[in-house]
């Protein structure tokens, strides 16, 4: 059963003409880890504020359709209720960032939550360690890096323990390095603590392989979900929906076009493309001899 | 600067009292200044102001810089002083229209006294607070928890913006536009293009911190709790009682004309 149920919904901003969404439907399922992709004005972050009740009842418009989180309308919580449920990390993590130290960023929204302050602690010290920023804990999130402020934002929403974590565009700040690192532990959150994960990204190259499920969303609208080879059926497609496809798919259709590696090997992801170029190595290897 | 970014990351006496000491000793303080004129004991309290501010482990030059922002303000008051008091016996400087005199040089020194310990104050506060103890202090002082957080952001963000203003108005300069030449009228008018922008900037800031503040269940629950709550030690005990008995009683002194330079 899904914990979040998207039914037929459209929705247009104020005083704008074209609609944001048009007629979305979407499951999101437990443990689940799902990519979100599109291009510029694609709609996702509007879909990420939906996910997280901002829309309808923080962010105004004309709303269509049915919103249902974990079994209820999204309309019956109460402001900042969706938050037990769905957390969010937004674009920007500089505007999310708002006290003096790590440590209160992170306490800050299980106290909102009204958790008792021994269990605030263990909650901050366990999102500060998934996030690999324990050693920050004491210090002023403005003297942190832009990767850091990223783990940071994730951390304080990590530590209200929702079911459902949304990060809208949450590897922009981040170098190769730390973006590998955050899809690792994202994915470990999905799989060993069976939070579903929402990343809503235009890059794609890096979550791509470890993804259950790809939505694509273009002009507000979603194009297709499935699971990452089914959705992304050709680079050529994906540039039609203003999405860069992933280097190693171009890399894996050219081979193909060229009579290098057959369809069914066909690769999307690093370990993929590995297993497929080794042995297209050990053949050629094996052809020497 | 802003608020986030005065507080001094050390753990100092001065750090670990209670916030309610601090708001109330900067409070105090403020309305002292309106009150007190004596220019000794202006000068003691500020001596005994910057010995506290630089326990708390602010470095001078981080701290000046801070400071002048507000002694430029009190040096403006004593040069401009003149020009309104030229009252007094003892003439120090005589230019028909610019009249010096020992006695309202000392009132505006007082006067520029007062500014320096009011922000005094504020400084030794806001150095030693962390934002939530503020905030926290604050609301058990009576303050809704609304406004106290309101006060916090705005404490921490409008210092980013004018931050982002300079940024803009460089960004401007550098393409030649001319924001500082011509006279008062056309210098407000050039400023227009700089402040538009700053304010579309503030305006998309604040819709990400209410989101935010919403996603993070800001109001998701009617009673709110604390990570780390403060409490009232006898230290912090005794220092209330004094700042409360103290200031009024110095006023008091003072008025009747009963501490005399």
């Amino acid at each position: 059963m899904s914990i979040i149920s998207i039914r037929q919904v459209s929705f247009r901003y104020p005083k704008q003409d074209a609609p944001a969404l048009s007629n979305v439907s979407l499951d999101i399922f437990p443990g689940e880890l799902l990519a979100l992709i599109g291009g510029d004005r694609a709609g996702k972050t509007t879909l990420c504020h939906m996910l997280n009740g901002l829309i309808p009842n923080l962010i105004r418009g004309e709303l269509a359709g049915e919103i249902i989180i974990d079994g209820k309308p999204s309309s019956s919580y109460p402001q900042g209720g969706i938050s037990r449920i769905v957390g969010l990390s937004l674009q920007d993590p500089e505007s999310q960032l708002f006290t003096a130290t790590v440590e209160e960023e992170v306490a800050f929204g299980p106290e909102n939550l009204s958790i008792p302050p021994e269990e605030i602690d263990r909650r901050v010290t366990w999102a500060l360690e998934v996030m690999g920023i324990e050693n920050l804990r004491k210090k002023s999130p403005s003297a942190l890096s832009g990767g850091q402020k990223q783990r940071l934002a994730i951390a304080s929403v990590l530590s209200m323990l929702p079911k459902v974590i949304v990060l809208d565009e949450p590897l922009g700040m981040l170098d190769p390095r730390g973006r590998r690192d955050l899809i690792e532990i994202l994915s470990r959150l999905a799989k060993e603590k069976g939070i579903s994960v929402v990343i809503s990204e235009s890059r794609i190259d890096e979550f791509i392989e470890i993804c259950d499920r790809v939505a694509i969303m273009h002009n507000g609208s979603l194009i297709s979900s499935g699971s990452p080879s089914d959705a992304i059926a050709s680079s050529d497609t994906l540039k039609t929906y203003g999405i860069e496809p992933p280097r190693l798919q171009i890399l894996s259709e050219l081979m193909i076009s060229e009579n290098l590696i057959s369809q069914k090997q066909s690769f999307l992801g690093e370990r993929r493309a590995n297993e497929v170029l080794k042995s297209l190595i050990d053949r050629e290897k094996g052809g020497v001899v | 600067m802003s608020l986030m970014d005065m507080y001094v990351h050390r753990d100092t006496p001065i750090h670990r009292l209670d916030p309610r000491v601090k708001i109330i000793l900067a409070v105090f303080l403020t309305i002292f200044c309106f009150f007190l004129s004596n220019i000794l004991l202006l000068f003691g309290l500020f001596l005994l102001l910057q010995l506290l501010i630089l326990s708390t482990g602010v470095s001078i030059k981080r701290y000046s810089s801070s400071l002048w922002l507000v002694g430029r303000f009190a040096l403006i008051f004593v040069i401009l002083w003149p020009f309104f008091d030229k009252t007094g016996e003892t003439v120090l400087l005589d230019l028909s229209i610019y009249k010096v005199t020992l006695e309202s040089l000392l009132r505006s020194l007082s006067l520029a006294l007062r500014i320096l310990v009011m922000a005094s104050g504020w400084f030794l506060l806001l150095y030693s607070t962390t934002q939530s103890r503020l905030v926290r202090g604050l609301v058990k002082l009576g303050m809704p928890y609304d406004l106290g957080l309101s006060l916090s952001i705005a404490l921490r963000y409008i210092p980013h913006f004018i931050e982002t203003m300079d940024m803009i108005k460089d960004a401007q300069v550098s393409r030649g536009y001319e924001v500082d030449s011509g006279g008062p009228w056309r210098r407000v008018r050039n400023f227009i293009p700089v402040l538009i922008p700053t304010f579309v900037f503030a305006l998309r800031t604040s819709e990400g911190i209410s989101a935010s503040l919403v996603s993070r269940g800001y109001g998701a629950s009617p009673v709110r709790t604390y990570h780390r709550d403060i409490r009232v030690r006898h230290t912090d005990a005794a220092l209330i009682t004094l700042i409360v008995v103290s200031v009024p009683s110095a006023i008091i002194l003072d008025l009747m004309n009963l501490i005399s330079i």
